[in-house]
């Protein structure tokens, strides 16, 4: 499935969009040894992301989509894949000529505090990339460039440039890790979780910020997050993952909008919007994701899909490209159509089950 | 019960004459080497049967320390509280830690975030029910383990007969939620605060969890306290909502009312500030510049004072008691918005840009709105 599926991938991206590709991943798997056996975590996926834009990277814990972001910047270099960045195959790269590579990609994590050394001073810290490469000799242009990033993210260099990483709150500290990761100036930033560890009124701050940066500094960017909510509002295309597979990718208004594989439309109804007057539904799908040590056969979503039949236990779901939108792919046997809302399995058995639980609850 | 989905039940709160929970100007005081914290501040509120409260605030609003405030749960010796918490008209705050801990199980139950810690690693799930259902209810060995199987299928757990015998670490996150509200349901509480429960889930699982715990809720015509950071939650699935900050009540009114006119300053900021569906992408967000307060060095006057776009000097000076306006929607502010016949609210337009003008000049601009007050909230965070 997988070959053919990139190929078409790649050509449909590339013929509706006008910009180049920056990165495209063909092929990438990833497997963890763990106690209990092999756990592929990622399973043979390939896409592209174009230059300037923003991929949004969705799906719940343990489908994978953190694995695949740190793996585009070879944390570590994954071992049979091909990802081109910037015309250089990344992932069949010698350690030292990688390491040139690294320049050009940063990655922003989840936890703040822990990606800063909480004892050292913020103006060292955002200059360490400096005394790595050996820019900016020269001490006063060094800390003119410090305090030029510094002021880039929001804090006075004044303030802030002589404190240490622990004495800062953790929207502080996720300012401070974007500050280090613009300073080699790099064309593309993985930001995996980069907002998960904050407070909503602080989230908003950095959601502002990478998108002002994006525009400042030409960026591209793969937005990992686990919130469709925020995932929709930073993307211009929508990837979604499910145990290690894409189930859907597109642009952002045709996977958000017209959902065509049912676990993006289950992901989307499970999301509460912050509107006491909208009914809460049901939730469309029961269950929680299976081991990704021994995932389902077929479609890995077919053990909570409503939609599954036997040809979803059997065969895998080749990734197609559906005409809605350009470069809009799903991989389902049965999948929605627009507009259409995902059924529960259950839901016409719904008043019998009710009844019987009363019952029993007494 | 009619309806099985988990929605609010507005009717409920009418349904008797003494409240199930009277909070009034609950005060809680940790000293720590660095001082005294006060975490609850003159925290005032009632919760009637069947009826679904929702706290909501951020980081070190105090939200987490008020539920255990009201079940008296923290460590007496570095905890100080005043005023009163009446559970159905007796009083908890003057009860010694044995005669409340009569009371947790069969009155008033808790539910954490984290459902592996809240749970014994090395019992089997079936053990752990039964323990409470013996200790509490004094059921025979028999008994309990029935009644432990028949608690885990109350909670749609897949297989209960089967599943009582594995150990935590053996089931997902999810499913281990669900036996944490088995657990803290065993005894039948009257009072079920749930404290960040779906924080640790992902969204399907989520969505599966608050829905049970509605239908639950129902079903038993418990009093539920949903604390939650996340306003999705706290829209779709309460009555009432109490915003936090600092440790206050900075507002509180019906879920409906809270979210189509937001009074507080915060409130409606906070609302502002998340991607909604109605949000065009990329389009600024309307951020609160700054970070929540430190409990330990909260601002004279109003706490939200030195982050509010409409903060004048009264507000630096004097801090605003929570005010009702006679139809239950109560608010702590000097100068709050949309109000009917008060200054023109829905501040959206403008709050964008005042918060844009606090990006660009970060520092300064947080800086000087500080000055008075001894609290170290720079800008742009």
């Amino acid at each position: 499935m997988n070959e053919h599926g990139s190929e078409e991938l790649n050509h449909a991206a590339g013929a509706d969009r006008t910009g180049e590709t920056l990165v495209d991943v063909r092929n990438l798997s990833v497997t963890y040894q763990v106690p209990a056996g092999r756990l592929q975590a990622v399973s043979d996926i390939s896409f592209t992301i174009e230059k300037g834009e923003t991929l949004g990277l969705v799906g719940e814990s343990g489908c994978g989509k953190s694995t695949a972001g740190r793996a585009l910047v070879c944390l570590p270099q994954p071992e049979r894949a091909n990802i081109i960045f910037e015309g250089v195959d990344i992932a069949n790269l010698s350690k030292a000529k990688l390491r040139r590579m690294r320049t050009r990609m940063q990655i922003i994590f989840q936890d703040p505090t822990s990606a800063l050394n909480g004892g050292r001073k913020i103006s060292d810290i955002v200059a360490e990339p400096f005394v790595i490469w050996k820019t900016y000799p020269n001490r006063a242009e060094r800390k003119k460039r410090v305090d030029e990033l510094l002021n880039a993210v929001g804090l006075d260099p004044e303030v802030f440039g002589d404190r240490h990483a622990h004495e800062l709150s953790g929207g502080q500290c996720q300012r401070v890790a974007i500050a280090r990761a613009l300073a080699l100036e790099p064309s593309f930033i993985v930001c995996d979780e980069a907002v998960s560890a904050l407070d909503v009124s602080v989230q908003a701050q950095i959601l502002n910020l990478l998108e002002e940066l994006k525009e400042k500094y030409r960026l591209t960017l793969l937005f990992i997050s686990h919130d469709l909510s925020v995932i929709r509002h930073m993307s211009d295309r929508i990837c979604v993952m499910y145990l290690g597979v894409i189930c859907e990718i597109g642009p952002r208004d045709a996977v958000y909008d017209t959902p065509r594989h049912p676990y993006t439309s289950a992901l989307i109804a499970s999301l509460p919007e912050p509107d006491p007057t909208q009914e809460p539904q049901r939730p469309p799908i029961e269950g929680d994701l299976p081991s990704a040590v021994n995932p389902p056969s077929g479609c890995r979503f077919h053990t909570r899909c409503p939609r599954a039949t036997d040809v979803c236990h059997n065969v895998v779901p080749p990734l197609t490209p559906f005409a809605d939108a350009e470069g809009h792919f799903v991989a389902c046997h049965h999948p929605l159509e627009p507009g259409e809302k995902l059924v529960r399995a259950d839901d016409t058995a719904r008043a019998g089950t009710a009844s019987a639980l009363a019952q029993a609850t007494g | 019960m009619t309806s099985t989905s988990a929605s609010p039940s507005p009717s409920a709160s009418a349904s008797s004459d003494v409240p199930l929970l009277e909070v009034t100007d609950l005060s809680t005081t940790f000293t720590t080497p660095r001082g005294l914290i006060r975490a609850n501040d003159s925290v005032s509120f009632t919760l009637h049967r069947g009826q679904t409260i929702g706290v909501v605030g951020e980081t070190g609003s105090g939200k987490t320390v008020l539920g255990r405030s009201i079940l008296g749960v923290l460590p007496r010796r570095y905890t100080t509280y005043t005023g009163s918490v009446r559970f159905q008209g007796t009083e908890l705050t003057t009860r010694s830690r044995a005669e409340l801990a009569k009371l947790w199980g069969p009155e008033l139950a808790m539910v954490m975030q984290n459902p592996m810690t809240a749970l014994a690693p090395a019992r089997r799930i079936g053990q752990q029910l039964a323990d409470g259902l013996r200790h509490h209810l004094g059921m025979s060995r028999g008994e309990a383990k029935a009644e432990a199987v028949r608690l885990l299928h109350d909670v749609r757990i897949p297989d209960p007969e089967q599943r009582s015998k594995v150990f935590p670490h053996q089931l997902s996150g999810g499913l281990r939620q669900r036996v944490t509200i088995a657990l803290a349901l065993a005894a039948n509480p009257s009072l079920l605060i749930a404290d960040e429960i779906t924080t640790a889930l992902d969204v399907t699982v989520a969505a599966q969890i608050l829905d049970l715990l509605g239908r639950i809720r129902d079903e038993r015509e418990m009093g539920l306290i949903l604390v939650s950071h996340d306003l999705g939650v706290i829209a779709t699935r309460t009555d009432a909502v109490k915003v936090m900050y600092a440790g206050r009540i900075v507002e509180s009114a019906s879920t409906r009312a809270l979210f189509a006119s937001p009074r507080h300053p915060y409130t409606e900021a906070l609302l502002g500030s998340i991607p909604r569906h109605s949000h065009t992408p990329h389009a600024p967000l309307n951020a609160i510049p700054g970070a929540p307060p430190n409990l330990g060095r909260i601002p004279v006057g109003c706490a939200f004072a030195p982050r509010c776009p409409h903060a004048q000097e009264r507000c630096r000076a004097e801090q605003p008691d929570l005010a009702d306006d006679g139809a239950g929607h109560a608010v702590a502010c000097h100068f709050p918005r949309n109000v009917p016949g008060g200054p023109a609210g829905a501040g959206t337009g403008e709050a964008i840009r005042v918060s844009s003008e606090v990006r660009e000049g970060p520092g300064t601009a947080v800086v000087s709105a500080t000055t008075g007050s001894s609290t170290a909230t720079e800008g742009g965070t």
